[in-house]
């Protein structure tokens, strides 16, 4: 290095574009070597939310799957689903992933396989405008390469995230230790799911939230996505439910986003079940793990109840 | 956050009444100096008051009002704060002062003139400079300079780590825990407060090494905002390293012409106490703020005050023989101190300030993290400790081998590089990353 210094050392200009290109050489090895090990490790995975990700999107093969938010995770006990409608069934709700992330995943199934059933479980606010459910579209960014499906939905968190899935770290960023907990088997047991449902145990024991929000702006992506969502089903014939499941809240007035939603499945001619002021759910803060979660004995009740909806229809 | 184009005419409007000002109050008698002088500071505390508390005084009298079962007839403005307007006119009130003084020419060009003001670095968020520092550096020729370049871009590197590792980082925690903190014990509130003072640190003086980064590249020197705050031995110390820029412009232009403490000892306590509580004002209009500030100048009154006991004590101790644990000690209680303040200075308001303190004190439920997945919460540990050890390496061995200022330029990349990569391993990047709290 010190013969490097000597013949370089006389030209800035050279001086400087040399360490600036090794610099960036450094970077790039770096990134590349991260980035495929993480790559790696991810697919690996054999547990957990990356897992029920990577299964939804590759794997499942349920003819029930339910879409949804964390909500949709607690909510839904698929072992109960395939005794009553002896089909099989999946859970793939997301903690804090909303309708934009259950469009993507609905894309990447559709490509594989046409299930008989889904459920969508849309939460309140989730057609208002905000850009958190879109941020949080970089939980698929590991997908974006081999799932060119699911890449029109993943743009919509931002015009450059293509430039930025240049570098091979990206799309695992701070994904580190979650890759590194679906790998040990030391955490295999807190992250059990059966069929990607999570029971919930706790009790809750405050009071019921009261909520009544004014119509509020609705965000057109958004409501593009819910009437593709329905189409994409209805194209290949799938049956869908839209269902708002309980929350430990006494509306007011009726979530404006509900509201649209509900219009929407009209205009379609598709069920909408909503719990929103359910009194089986409202007057029983026992059957809850927190103020949005129906806790394991809740959700069992809401499953059945739920079901029940179903097969009247 | 909004654009509004037309809020350039509120520089507009500052630029011309400042730079008029100068060349008045340079050329002016005695007399109409002083009136010069006023005039421009009426025009940008003026603008200041009418955009930043016009509605906050409104507010606080409407609710006065209120409680007296009477009615506001003074109508709310619709306004928005202009971005760094306290930032670029208190600026702008340096150059006035400074030239009414006579510790500055009046600035003939008005192109350089605006340019001080809107050197667009420092314009949003400082560091507030003076004109005897940056006026001169406008005249000068800058040649593109490697060496600048190269100690520019390392700067706005170490400043997008602070601010996208480590601030942005625990920012996810802090704002799960203030935005609802019935809802969160004891341990986690105070855990949240430690977190936000790193936050705060690293958020603000990221802006400042991005914006020294940025001058140094252009060739222009700005002065150094910080210097290791959460290292200082008390109070004082403290604020001769945060935010230098502000603390000095409050010790030049407020402190010392009340009389600094060169007046009786009671009148000395009221000039810090004013001086602190005007400056938790700047930082926002809210009374979580004035209180931080007024907290602040009340630590520095009774440090005075208790000035011959705490050296009592060190010596009925005999700390002072063990300077290391003494140091230590102090460094713990200040820090200790300036967090106790940042809960005036995050919470939403004063009442739920109160509740966090309290709930500090009281509550004895579990620490809340995201139990499914606590990895955010593990890199805003391993982030405070990463800064932690740059900056305990710079303060106490800063002559001792060092990575990312190693003069073996392969060693110096070698680190730079690795910064990189933890950004793109570990920052935060939009509101992507998220903290899942089940209550």
């Amino acid at each position: 290095m010190k013969i490097l210094d000597k013949i370089i050392g006389k030209n800035i200009h050279l001086n400087f574009v040399i360490r600036l290109l090794f610099l960036l050489l450094i970077v790039f090895i770096l990134d590349f070597t991260v980035g495929k090990t993480l790559r790696y490790f991810y697919f690996k995975e054999q547990f957990g939310r990356q897992y029920r990700a990577t299964y939804a999107i590759d794997k499942c093969s349920a003819e029930v799957v339910v879409f949804g938010s964390s909500r949709a995770y607690h909510h839904y006990m698929p072992n109960i689903i395939e005794d009553s409608l002896k089909q099989t069934c999946y859970n793939t709700g997301s903690p804090g992933q909303f309708l934009l992330f259950n469009y993507a995943i609905l894309k990447a199934v559709l490509k594989r396989y046409t299930p008989k059933i889904i459920i969508l479980d849309l939460t309140a606010n989730s057609l208002g405008v905000e850009k958190l459910s879109y941020d949080r579209l970089s939980f698929l960014l590991p997908y974006y390469k081999d799932h060119p499906e699911m890449r029109s939905v993943i743009d919509l968190k931002g015009p450059y995230e293509k430039y930025k899935l240049i570098s091979s770290i990206y799309p695992f960023n701070s994904e580190l230790l979650m890759i590194a907990g679906g790998n040990s088997d030391h955490f295999k047991a807190k992250s059990v799911d059966y069929h990607g449902y999570k029971p919930l145990n706790n009790i809750w024991d405050k009071p019921i939230k009261i909520q009544g929000d004014e119509p509020y702006e609705i965000d057109s992506v958004k409501l593009k996505i819910l009437n593709l969502f329905i189409k994409d089903c209805q194209a290949v014939g799938i049956k869908l439910y839209l269902v708002y499941s309980p929350t430990f809240t006494n509306f007011t007035k009726i979530d404006y986003s509900i509201i649209t939603a509900k219009q929407i499945a009209q205009d379609y001619n598709i069920h909408f079940f909503d719990f929103s002021n359910d009194t089986t759910f409202n007057n029983h803060p026992e059957l809850y793990d927190d103020k949005d979660h129906l806790n394991a004995k809740g959700s069992e009740l809401f499953t059945n109840k739920f079901l029940n909806k179903i097969n009247n229809n | 956050m909004a654009f509004v184009p037309v809020y350039i005419l509120i520089l507009g409007f500052t630029i011309i009444i400042d730079y008029f000002a100068g060349i008045f109050i340079e050329n002016g008698v005695i007399k109409k100096r002083k009136l010069f002088l006023i005039i421009s500071l009426i025009a940008n505390i003026g603008i200041l008051a009418i955009f930043k508390y016009y509605n906050f005084l409104n507010q606080n009298l409407t609710e006065l009002l209120g409680s007296l079962h009477t009615s506001n007839p003074i109508p709310f403005l619709k306004i928005l704060l202009p971005i760094g307007l306290s930032f670029h006119t208190f600026q702008a009130m340096s150059y006035t002062i400074e030239v009414y003084r006579g510790n500055q020419k009046a600035e003939r060009n008005f192109g350089i003139y605006s340019l001080y003001v809107m050197f667009y670095p420092q314009l949003v968020a400082g560091p507030i400079e003076r004109p005897q520092n940056l006026l001169h550096q406008f005249r000068e020729t800058h040649h593109f300079n490697y060496g600048r370049l190269q100690q520019g871009l390392k700067l706005i590197l170490w400043g997008f780590f602070k601010k996208i590792v480590i601030a942005d980082r625990l920012a996810l925690h802090v704002n799960e825990i203030y935005n609802r903190p019935l809802e969160h014990s004891g341990i986690s509130l105070l855990l949240a407060t430690v977190f936000f003072a790193f936050q705060i640190y690293c958020d603000f003086s990221a802006y400042s090494d991005i914006a020294i980064g940025c001058a140094k590249i252009m060739g222009f020197d700005l002065m150094t905002n910080f210097k290791r705050p959460y290292f200082s031995t008390s109070i004082s110390e403290f604020w001769k390293r945060w935010h230098i820029s502000l603390s000095t412009w409050f010790k030049d232009y407020l402190y010392i012409s009340l009389g600094g403490n060169r007046v009786s000892i009671p009148r000395w306590y009221f000039n810090l106490f004013i001086v602190f509580l005007i400056s938790g004002l700047w930082h926002g209009a809210n009374w979580t703020y004035i209180i931080w500030g007024a907290l602040n100048g009340l630590y520095l009154i009774f440090a005075i005050i208790l000035q011959k006991a705490k050296n009592n004590i060190n010596v009925f101790t005999g700390i002072n023989k063990f300077p290391r644990i003494n140091l230590f000690f102090q460094i713990l209680i200040t820090f200790m101190l300036v967090c106790f303040s940042w809960i005036f200075f995050r919470a939403n308001n004063v009442s739920e300030a109160f509740l966090i303190i309290k709930r500090i004190f009281t509550n004895r439920g579990p620490l809340s993290y995201d139990k499914d997945d606590p990895s955010s919460f593990i890199f805003s540990f391993a982030s405070i400790l990463m800064l932690f050890l740059v900056e305990f390496k710079r303060e106490f061995f800063n002559k001792k081998f060092s990575f990312l200022n190693n003069e073996n330029w392969i060693i110096n990349n070698l680190s730079y590089a690795l910064l990189i990569i933890i950004i793109l391993l570990i920052g935060v990047f939009d509101g992507g990353q998220f903290i899942y709290f089940q209550f």
